[in-house]
């Protein structure tokens, strides 16, 4: 197949074209109010051809191979129907790459359906859980880009999902719980010992506190702080949402001091086995890493090929497209904020009143302006966690947050989550994170 | 055609294929943004055998066979259901194709927005995007069922940066129109939203009297019928849980599922599923009366028949579930303008957002102002913006007062304009 795409752009005679291509196997498996609700298969071929000419972008996707041809030659009628713009074309970028490991060896569909089934029943026997949920997806994707720039790459992806919910009481008391691997069902983390420890969760006794409501310190356990850093930060450095924006381009701009000296972050899609990896981006840049913010200090911003040319900085491979027909964005990849110095322990030693908060359930954005719903909360008094306390909704000023804040000296992975933007479908995102103590922070009213 | 040849005396297959080709443009008064044209085409298979479905979908390059074995295959083990497909000999073809909108091409389109753009001239640093979206579904099955339904719409929309007091926002406004005469209408609109955006007001109160707009008022009617989804009616997942049956709202409150609005584009005489629609009242004076389903959820939970409310949100890629895809609720008796002029301090809410989820089963949701204006002695001054209010909808929809005249909002919602008492701001 790509020799015939790389002839198809051999032939295109345009300024710049790219062809790009995606297929997935898809499997799905299901088990929705004690009973099994859904088991799927599908396969879905698509992809999109971007020509440059006249000055003019067009793009057109297609959902057959035997549509390329008709793809390439209405794009080229787009570019050629108007007059001609001043719009830059990328900087020529040449690489080329073929993946050549296999898919890992599976089991069928039905034969893990049997094997979750088995879960499933587990759970069900646990009477007082009133909603319980089992979802299993699995995608297989190649990924095929060729251009006129002579790039040629073939990449392959593999994401096993298996998401448990569970709540009782009404669902006033629930909880959720997702396990992946990057290398087959086979290597999905132990899924018993998972249902355990999410059944332990909803079981886990909450008092009724009212007091902690008001300006108070909070500490962020990794998995949250890392969804704080990701929204209230790491938004603000992708190029496409700083073009055009005044009040970004007056707080993020290279050598401009945001946050305390503690704070190091990057973005690394190379490193291998988490779920923000790849070699190379939908543009065909390779993955690197990217520092962002450097002690404090701005760094630098994430690119596209497009932003990069625009904003006359360098590309930085974090062009990502969630589906076959959506353009590349800029969007984060393995996100990774730098330790501190202070062991967690110590952190919470020096809390006389506030709250733990663990796992992430909602985090918003808009501009400087930052709230966040973890998953639970416990309380710290004297410097001690007492006990669970209803669920807190946190906000505050992201700038001011980030220079009054202190990073713990464990960092934790998190490889659950995903991440949406614009209208396009969520991708799958990691972040590696330290626990973060942030002091005068805003606790709303209970969530429920 | 396959579903006859693979046919056994067990089983009982569906067909479903859809294409869809979106062209979209976006241009300023000065330069292209954007020419993009979207193809998605694919198609699916479900089959049930001995009271077991089976499901799988591909894209056009796929195999109708392989996708049949693939179904057929998972079926053996598959969900266990009871359900039939419906069974009718007749064959029905539905096409919603305006004429104009069938002729617009991608340089007709470029003509289009050129007029539009020349019409809000005063509307400086907007940009239009036009979006003509083809759909042609074919949904077959076992029991005779043969329809092909065709819909042709375009959407518009505009994105403007205000600068004003040293500051700069965007504000933004959809619509989908059937009728090209209608643009004229949404270009004068978007002036009037435009105008009022540049001058900015501040609230001197907390608790204001507020109208809302239909296109305010259509995210929180669609959380009220969400809520009726039989489905999660049956799962206990719904703020109406053992209120069916029972007076819950205001008596000015009827809720109608209409999936054949006179205007509305998605009308469909048959769901994804091969089942006639039907015009039905949800809420009726204030009472909760029908709530709606597919054929998973009747067979399911043996409600009987299919509501006609199975459709593929997602496309060919999943299976129908419970939704509308019309939405109609009753006027009153006063004209928006009285209304209006009955404030002497309160606000005009034209557009909000829901933030994260509903509150399930108590009904209460967080949603996020976008886009208000002050009302002064009964006129309308400038804009009121970034304001969160907390909605207790059993108490939104108990005491309110609608208006005679009403706006179909995205072409599936026919909605009048809303006045309340006592809004926390």
């Amino acid at each position: 197949m790509i020799e015939n795409l790389v002839e198809l752009t051999n032939n295109m005679d345009v300024d710049y074209g790219e062809i790009r291509i995606q297929i997935n196997n898809m499997e799905g498996c299901s088990f929705r109010n004690r009973t099994l609700e859904n088991l799927t298969t599908g396969y879905e071929l698509g992809g999109i051809v971007r020509i440059f000419n006249n000055g003019n972008w067009a793009h057109v996707s297609f959902n057959s191979l035997k549509e390329i041809k008709n793809a390439i030659g209405i794009a080229k009628k787009f570019t050629s129907f108007y007059k001609k713009n001043n719009n830059k074309r990328f900087l020529p970028v040449c690489n080329v790459y073929f993946e050549k490991k296999p898919f890992a060896n599976e089991i069928s569909i039905n034969e893990k359906k049997n094997l979750l089934s088995n879960y499933y029943k587990y759970i069900i026997k646990h009477e007082y859980i009133e909603k319980c949920n089992l979802i299993y997806i699995k995608n297989r994707s190649e990924k095929i880009l060729v251009t006129t720039d002579k790039t040629n790459i073939y990449m392959k992806n593999e994401e096993d999902v298996i998401n448990i919910q569970l709540s009782k009481d009404s669902t006033k008391n629930s909880t959720s719980k997702i396990i992946k691997s990057c290398n087959g069902f086979a290597n999905l983390p132990d899924i018993g010992n998972a249902i355990d420890n999410t059944i332990d969760e909803l079981n886990e006794n909450i008092v009724q506190d009212e007091f902690v409501k008001g300006r108070y310190p909070v500490l962020l356990d990794g998995n949250i702080a890392g969804v704080f850093f990701h929204e209230a930060i790491g938004h603000l450095f992708e190029a496409d949402n700083i073009i055009n924006n005044e009040f970004l381009k007056n707080r993020i701009y290279n050598g401009k001091k945001i946050a305390d000296s503690s704070l190091t972050i990057v973005d690394n899609p190379s490193i291998i086995g988490h779920s923000g990896s790849y070699l190379y981006d939908d543009e065909g840049i390779k993955s690197n890493q990217t520092c962002i913010i450097k002690k404090g200090i701005v760094k630098q911003n994430l690119h596209s090929r497009e932003t990069a040319i625009l904003m006359d900085e360098k590309t930085t491979g974090n062009a990502r497209a969630a589906s076959f027909y959506d353009l590349p964005l800029v969007r984060m990849s393995n996100f990774c904020v730098s330790n501190g110095e202070r062991k967690v322990k110590e952190l919470i030693n020096d809390i006389q009143l506030g709250v733990y908060a663990c796992g992430s359930e909602i985090g918003k954005t808009k501009l400087d302006e930052f709230m966040l719903i973890p998953k639970k909360c416990y309380l710290i008094k004297n410097g001690k966690i007492k006990y669970r306390i209803p669920n807190k909704c946190f906000a505050g000023n992201t700038f001011r947050a980030i220079n009054d804040m202190e990073l713990s000296k464990e960092v934790i992975w998190n490889d659950s989550g995903y991440c949406k933007k614009s209208n396009q479908k969520s991708l799958p995102i990691a972040i590696c994170s330290p626990t973060v103590k942030l002091n005068n922070i805003i606790i709303k009213g209970d969530v429920t | 055609m396959i579903i006859a040849k693979n046919l056994n005396g067990n089983v009982d297959a569906e067909y479903y294929k859809e294409n869809s080709i979106t062209t979209v443009l976006t241009l300023t008064f000065d330069n292209i943004i954007n020419i993009e044209q979207r193809s998605i085409f694919g198609h699916a298979y479900r089959i049930v055998k001995n009271h077991k479905m089976g499901f799988s979908s591909g894209s056009i390059d796929k195999n109708k066979n392989e996708i049949y074995k693939n179904a057929y295959k998972l079926a053996e083990n598959g969900i266990p259901i009871n359900v039939h497909f419906p069974e009718n000999k007749k064959n029905v073809k539905q096409n919603v194709v305006d004429n104009k909108i069938k002729e617009l091409t991608i340089d007709k389109l470029f003509i289009l927005a050129h007029q539009i753009l020349n019409n809000i001239v005063e509307c400086k640093n907007t940009q239009i995007t036009l979006e003509k979206k083809m759909i042609k579904k074919i949904i077959k099955n076992s029991n005779g069922i043969n329809c092909e339904k065709n819909k042709q719409i375009v959407n518009v929309k505009f994105l403007s940066r205000i600068e004003s007091n040293n500051e700069t926002f965007t504000i933004f406004n959809s619509k989908r129109v059937n009728d090209l005469k209608d643009i004229k209408n949404i270009a004068y609109n978007y002036k009037c939203i435009y105008d009022h955006c540049r001058y900015k007001e501040t609230l001197n109160h907390f608790c204001n009297k507020a109208i809302f707009s239909p296109e305010a008022l259509a995210p929180l009617v669609y959380l009220v019928v969400q809520s009726l989804n039989g489905k999660r009616i049956m799962m206990g997942n719904s703020m109406f849980n053992k209120k069916i049956g029972r007076k819950t709202f205001s008596n000015l409150l009827t809720l109608y599922d209409n999936p054949n609005i006179g205007e509305s584009m998605p009308a469909d005489n048959v769901d994804d599923e091969g089942v006639c629609t039907k015009t039905k009242p949800l809420i009726y004076k204030g009472k909760i009366v029908n709530y709606y389903s597919d054929l998973i959820t009747a067979a399911k939970f043996k409600l009987g028949v299919s509501s006609g409310n199975g459709f593929r949100r997602n496309g060919y890629t999943s299976m129908p579930t419970p939704n509308v895809i019309g939405i109609k609720m009753n006027s009153g008796s006063l004209e928006k303008k009285c209304l209006i002029e009955s404030i002497k301090s309160g606000i005009y809410i034209d557009r909000i957002a829901v933030m994260g989820n509903m509150c399930t089963n108590k009904g209460v949701a967080n949603v996020n102002i976008i886009r208000a204006y002050y009302i002064e002695n009964g006129n309308i001054k400038g804009l009121v913006r970034n304001s969160v209010i907390r909605l207790d909808l059993f108490k939104f929809f108990n005491e309110f007062v609608n208006s005679k005249d009403c706006e179909v909002i995205n072409g599936s919602m026919k909605l009048p304009y809303l006045m309340k008492d006592n809004i926390y701001i």
